[in-house]
């Protein structure tokens, strides 16, 4: 009962991010095969792994945008009230922040199924040529486990404390300053290299980001 | 020094002028100044001889100590031997000596000349222009990019003309690896636009001779391959204006009529090299490395020995097999090495949903939740 109550007010502030989202997932894998794969004014298949490579820059933009915007979404209320609402109701503070975010995971899970439908309509109405496949069940993997990354983090980051943000920011700031300090002094050193490696690089958080997101490819 | 130098000179040349102008029968005035103007002028080009040579001298003073780090037959010259050159050599080394063979051996008397600089923040603000001697390097390079800079610099002899019109450019060795550049011919031979190269996909190893251009010195074969009606008919519209050019007008107006028999006719009136090979340049180089790294040491030698055979019969010969064997071997090698797909891991997915629920905790144990 609690948790229909939180998620219906969930769906109250998200329900516009959520309903734009899902058309846009549905409709992304489809718009990037229209005319593409046709056999006879259809692209060659190297000029399809590109056209569809261009293509792949919106599945992580829309998730990261997925992601931030229901998160923010999630903790707008509060942050207006000074949480004054939340912290009043008879509920322990841990169970309501776990139903808020698995109201917001459960939301999410609208958009990404639309995303994994439109890939397998998309994929089923393509002619491929042959030596290439289709990796609908994967992007749609791809797009979920990604979304929700992105809200997670943005989640976490959204209900900290302004000294949270304060000491995130910080330790930012003094890798920056480190950088530059070293770069000055002539020291070898390569810290947002290693940064890169280890958010983009599995099991960094943000690796699923980084991959090819490709609806057909070799 | 230089006027200590040429009052030597004019002290040890004066007692032979002298011998000679006193062996000689006495002469009129005139040959006697000739003869003086000839010594002077002697003696005028020895001194600027020892002043070109104090110069280079003084200059040889100002690049500093140049030390020779020599790896197998790469020789590098250098201002800064203590910086990577010998790890980078060393790892160069038998890449190029797996393809070049014993041909290799030629880069020994041609020494790369490598000049070490500091970076621009290092520099002194009033340090004297060094002239450049050398390729330029920065002093925080590492090995990655001296041994880039080593594949750039470090050739053998350059392939004859026949065989850069099958593969553009000079032959080098694999930079990224076998597997990356394997996978780019795997790629090259999938989304090959010609139906000749999904033959060769298939498996068809003649289908891939002609898509190689593996040709027996027929032009033909290059018209070959292109085999559909649909790819002749498209050959054709592309390159319309120069069949109007040459006026093949007739032909071109039959062949858009819907005659294959005319688009054959001018297919086959086409240069070969205005037709486009079917498979990229890496299917090509790879095949080239197959052959020569099969023929063992000798290999590359043989390869460059003959200029006037077909690319198919040289390429065998390189390799000591017959093409087919060559050919199907390489086959083997493209399809195998498939790029990693596009599908996401176990790994992956564990390492997401692993992620969701440490963030989702973090949220959940925030200190704003935590009062008193």
């Amino acid at each position: 009962m609690k948790f229909r109550v939180i998620l219906a007010g969930q769906w109250r502030w998200s329900r516009i991010v959520i309903i734009l989202g899902t058309v846009i997932g549905f409709a992304l894998p489809i718009l990037s095969v229209q005319g593409a794969t046709n056999d006879d004014r259809g692209l060659r298949p190297i000029e399809l792994l590109l056209w569809l490579q261009g293509w792949g820059i919106l599945y992580p933009l829309l998730a990261a945008g997925l992601g931030l915007l229901v998160a923010m979404a999630s903790w707008a209320p509060d942050h207006r009230g000074r949480h004054v609402h939340t912290l009043s109701l008879p509920i322990e503070r841990w169970r309501f922040l776990l139903y808020r975010f698995i109201a917001g995971v459960t939301l999410l899970l609208i958009p990404i199924a639309a995303l994994l439908l439109g890939a397998i309509l998309a994929s089923k109405g393509a002619e491929i040529p042959p030596g290439l496949r289709t990796y609908p069940i994967s992007l749609g993997l791809r797009f979920g486990l990604a979304t929700l990354v992105a809200f997670a983090v943005f989640f976490a980051i959204s209900g900290g404390t302004p000294r949270t943000a304060g000491v995130i920011l910080g330790s930012l700031g003094l890798v920056i300053a480190l950088q530059v300090v070293a770069g000055a002094a002539g020291i070898n050193l390569h810290l947002f290299d290693a940064a890169q490696i280890g958010l983009f690089s599995l099991p960094g958080p943000l690796a699923l980001f980084a991959a090819r997101w490709m609806l057909i490819d070799v | 020094m230089f006027n200590r130098i040429l009052l030597l000179l004019a002290l040890g040349v004066a007692p032979l002028a002298a011998q000679r102008a006193s062996s000689t029968p006495p002469d009129t005035t005139i040959s006697r100044l000739l003869r003086e103007r000839d010594s002077v002028g002697d003696l005028w080009r020895r001194a600027r001889d020892l002043v070109v040579l104090q110069d280079s001298l003084a200059h040889v003073a100002s690049i500093g100590r140049l030390d020779t780090v020599t790896i197998g037959s790469i020789r590098i010259v250098t201002n800064r031997p203590d910086l990577p050159f010998r790890q980078a050599a060393e790892a160069y080394w038998p890449i190029l000596d797996s393809l070049y063979g014993d041909d290799a051996r030629q880069l020994y008397d041609r020494p790369v000349p490598i000049q070490v600089v500091k970076p621009p923040r290092k520099r002194e603000k009033n340090a004297p222009k060094v002239e450049q001697w050398g390729q330029i390097v920065q002093e925080d390079v590492s090995v990655k990019d001296l041994i880039g800079m080593l594949r750039s610099m470090l050739r053998v002899r350059q392939p004859d003309s026949a065989l850069r019109g099958w593969l553009p450019g000079e032959i080098y060795p694999s930079f990224f690896g076998d597997s990356i550049e394997n996978s780019e011919a795997y790629i090259s031979l999938v989304t090959s636009g010609y139906e000749i190269g999904r033959r060769c996909f298939a498996g068809d190893i003649p289908s891939c001779a002609i898509a190689l251009r593996l040709d027996d010195g027929n032009d033909s074969m290059v018209a070959a391959t292109i085999v559909t009606p649909a790819e002749r008919r498209h050959r054709v519209d592309m390159m319309e204006g120069y069949f109007r050019r040459n006026r093949d007008l007739e032909g071109l107006a039959e062949c858009r009529a819907g005659s294959d028999v005319a688009c054959t006719e001018l297919v086959r009136s086409v240069p070969p090299h205005m037709i486009p090979h079917p498979l990229a340049t890496q299917a090509r180089m790879l095949l080239l490395r197959m052959a020569i790294k099969a023929g063992g040491r000798e290999g590359y030698h043989r390869l460059m020995s003959d200029s006037t055979s077909p690319i198919g019969v040289r390429l065998a010969r390189t390799a000591g097999m017959p093409l087919d064997t060559l050919v199907s071997r390489w086959h083997a090698t493209v399809t195998a090495s498939r790029p990693l797909p596009v599908s996401i891991s176990l790994e992956g997915i564990l390492a997401g949903l692993g992620w969701v629920v440490l963030l989702g905790y973090f949220g959940l144990r925030s200190s704003r939740w935590r009062m008193g």
